[in-house]
């Protein structure tokens, strides 16, 4: 089997799957007579990669695996075209997600001394709700405080990797165009 | 002398501090939700005056936080607990650098009462600037979405029935039954409670029993052995028998009561 070919069924398993899908579960595409090797797949998604540059979706790997997905470009257009709901990011939110995803595993404790603010529950239950956070396991010290650390669907919903694509902390000292940025997100 | 509080800025509009003591309350709920807390508010300060984060001016940090603080503090008493709490805290490094330091004979570095402070100013400035760098990410539902057909429902498909199919499976449905009922095993009917009572009867005969004698095992059911023998097992539970073996191999069962 030649790489067009399975560029093809490939593209074809990601258009018809649902989510990101691992390198692995794509192998699955292929029948064991036609031994089609994991070093293939590779140079085939490659091949995919070109295939969709300049058009309207992009190959885009994440935590969970390999997805097509929509230019983010486009996603005012596609938005109210699908009418989505998009998940609310209010600055408070972020705020208490760029501490648990930076400062993982984190207590409520930690979270609010870093933002000098005693309340952060509804933040943590909204991003549970969203399933970008979730409980890691409770520290050590007096009171047990529940922990917690950013889940594989928010790697997925932000289009990372791994926790480590996030730039490093110490990149944000001059911070005003960010600010600004998180700012305009919130409103 | 410091000039009189800047106006704050929400979505690059300027909001006025009003200069009376009265503060419309509408106008504070503004004020106050467009900054995340004292580390926000100072923050917002340092960067509104451009003081040197690493160098603060105390004295004016704290006149221009109390000032804020103030008209906070006169109409959302709620809310002002961690606002007074880093009050106390700017007042309390603005009157340490106040004193003169001892000369100290030991050369010891002495701390910068303000290094705290800065620290954590710096650590929250980094977490506002790794909020919004994740807030300006494709997100997925927002920015994004993952392409995907989606699968076609497929409608049920009624079979079509007529009166000789259903006869059949009734037929079929029969036949199971009776191959079933010529399968069924009749339960022995002899209980392990039946088993104990027959067992202390022939006790009472004689004394010893061989094991299998007592059982009856070559004319016994496979139920009855089996419940024999965990009538045997409830007997020296109940300390009525005593369990014993040959050195044949022969295993003896005598009574306990006399």
């Amino acid at each position: 089997m030649d790489l067009t070919q399975i560029a093809n069924i490939l593209e074809m398993g990601l258009l018809c799957r649902e989510g990101p899908c691992p390198e692995a579960r794509l192998l699955g595409l292929f029948k064991d007579d036609e031994k089609v090797t994991a070093k293939q797949v590779r140079a085939a998604l490659a091949e995919l990669d070109k295939r969709w540059a300049g058009r309207a979706l992009e190959l885009s790997k994440t935590a969970g695996g390999w997805q097509l997905r929509s230019l983010p470009m486009h996603g005012e257009r596609l938005r109210s075209f699908l009418q989505a709901a998009p998940p609310r990011l209010s600055r408070p939110l972020t705020e208490v997600l760029a501490i648990v995803a930076y400062r993982q595993p984190v207590t409520r404790g930690d979270i609010e001394s870093i933002r000098g603010v005693s309340t952060s529950v509804n933040q943590l239950t909204a991003l549970e709700d969203l399933g970008w956070v979730q409980v890691t396991g409770k520290r050590d010290t007096p009171g047990r405080p529940f922990e917690y650390g950013t889940t594989e669907k928010m790697l997925d919903d932000l289009g990372l990797s791994n926790i480590g694509e996030l730039p490093p902390l110490e990149s944000f000292f001059e911070e005003s165009a960010a600010s600004e940025l998180g700012g305009a997100a919130s409103s | 002398m410091s000039a009189a509080p800047q106006p704050a800025l929400l979505e690059g509009k300027e909001i006025e501090i009003p200069k009376t003591l009265y503060v419309p309350p509408a106008a504070m709920r503004v004020l106050l939700d467009s900054f995340e807390g004292p580390l926000d508010l100072l923050h917002y300060l340092i960067r509104r005056h451009n003081m040197d984060i690493l160098d603060i001016p105390m004295k004016e940090l704290t006149k221009q936080y109390l000032d804020y603080v103030d008209r906070i503090v006169a109409s959302e008493l709620e809310l002002v607990a961690d606002y007074l709490l880093m009050a106390a805290t700017l007042i309390d490094i603005k009157s340490r650098m106040l004193v003169p330091q001892p000369e100290s004979e030991e050369e010891e570095e002495v701390e910068d009462p303000r290094a705290a402070l800065v620290e954590r100013l710096l650590q929250y400035a980094r977490i506002k600037g790794a909020a919004g760098h994740i807030a300006g990410l494709p997100i997925q539902g927002r920015d994004c979405f993952t392409a995907q057909a989606p699968r076609p429902s497929m409608g049920a498909v009624r079979p079509r029935i007529g009166c000789r199919m259903l006869l059949l499976a009734l037929l079929r449905i029969q036949e199971r039954a009776e191959a079933a009922r010529e399968l069924q095993i009749q339960a022995d009917g002899f209980s392990v409670r039946e088993a104990m009572a027959h067992m202390m009867l022939r006790l009472r005969e004689a004394k010893n029993w061989v094991f299998t004698k007592l059982v009856g095992a070559q004319h016994a059911s496979r139920a009855r052995v089996g419940a024999m023998f965990v009538g045997v097992l409830q007997l020296a539970k109940d300390q009525l028998i005593h369990i014993d073996q040959r050195s044949s191999g022969e295993i003896v069962i005598k009574t306990r009561r006399h």
